[in-house]
């Protein structure tokens, strides 16, 4: 069975059949969805920035982590289900979407980057906890998270201008999309 | 009226360039939202700091200097980078009814956001000692925070909302 197969089987699912015939879920689960990846990258960014010394210097990093972190994993959660929601509704599209696909692996190398950065580096961060300025090894890890996060959103948002679904936005970018009228769930192509 | 400013300005130079690069559109939206997660996750952080809910290690003056001067830039951003999607779909965005609620929670939680500025800066010390049972702070910043999520929401329905 090969993936494509597979994800037109989860479109001829209920779910998705639902979210495809609904007016209001896509909408819905879109906009779940952008707060919610919002929160995740801001909450990480902000462990980032310390880290990398940028910001909230006179904080141990362990406090921020502790603080933060339980913010990043529930949006992450989140937004994953949102964005399972969404994803249901065309599955054969976005699979073969190469932004969709770049976002997927950059999420896997920001997943890759954390792991590695839990299991070496802040294994002694009782060391350098208090420390403005981290070891180089954190602060690297801090700075590819940044990237690999940044480039997660942008390649989220460019998902919607090449895959148009008529439950969907307007894509911002299609001239078209002046002529369409009325409100919510109304609007095609 | 409006729909007369929509007609000229979507016959500027300024509004066709726009139009014409592909790539502005897109990268507008792409620092607009990268923008909301520094405000959002800021907000999110601060009010619930207000609230007593959230990094209660730290005082509410010290989570103030370190947050504020980032919702406010990302704010700034997000008005430049709004101001240029704007300009090239005027009809999109002026005109829908999504966007004009939007504004109208921009104004109260910018204004909400800067009470609370001039107040933490004015009176730092009371600040400091925690106002824990002063309920109409905390249901300031439960309101402050609702605003922002209300712009995230409106934000997003403009492209489900379009109007003309």
């Amino acid at each position: 069975m090969s993936i494509l197969s597979i994800a037109r089987w989860i479109e001829t699912t209920a779910l998705a059949q639902a979210i495809s015939q609904s007016a209001w879920m896509f909408p819905a689960a879109e906009t779940i969805h952008v707060i919610a990846i919002a929160l995740v990258v801001g909450s990480i960014a902000m462990l980032d920035l310390r880290l990398l010394g940028v910001s909230w210097t006179r904080r141990p990093i362990t406090e921020i982590a502790t603080e933060v972190l339980p913010w990043t994993w529930i949006s992450f959660g989140i937004a994953a289900v949102a964005g399972a929601v969404m994803f249901t509704s065309a599955a054969e599209k976005y699979i073969t979407d190469l932004p969709f696909q770049l976002k997927f692996v950059l999420m896997f190398l920001a997943g890759v980057n954390m792991a590695a950065f839990h299991h070496f580096t802040y294994r002694n961060v009782a060391q350098w906890d208090q420390g403005v300025s981290p070891p180089r090894a954190a602060k690297i890890a801090a700075a590819l998270s940044l990237v690999f996060w940044v480039g997660v959103v942008t390649c989220g948002r460019l998902v919607s201008f090449s895959i148009e679904n008529q439950f969907g936005p307007v894509s911002a970018a299609d001239p078209s999309a002046h002529t369409y009228s009325l409100s919510v769930g109304s609007n095609s192509g | 009226m409006l729909e007369t400013f929509c007609a000229w300005l979507e016959r500027t130079p300024l509004s066709a360039a726009i139009q014409n690069v592909d790539w502005i559109i897109p990268v507008g939206q792409i620092i607009h939202i990268l923008c909301l997660s520094v405000v959002l996750s800021s907000a999110v952080l601060l009010d619930f700091r207000v609230m007593g809910l959230a990094a209660r290690r730290v005082s509410i003056p010290d989570m103030a200097r370190r947050f504020l001067p980032w919702i406010w830039t990302a704010l700034v951003l997000m008005m430049l980078s709004g101001t240029v999607l704007i300009i090239g779909e005027p009809r999109r965005d002026l005109l829908n009814p999504a966007f004009q609620i939007k504004m109208i929670l921009l104004l109260a939680a910018v204004a909400m956001t800067l009470m609370f500025h001039v107040s933490v800066r004015r009176s730092a010390r009371s600040w400091e000692e925690d106002r824990k049972g002063n309920w109409s702070v905390r249901l300031a910043a439960a309101a402050t925070l609702s605003l922002w999520i209300g712009i995230a929401v409106c934000g997003r329905l403009i492209a489900y909302s379009m109007a003309g």
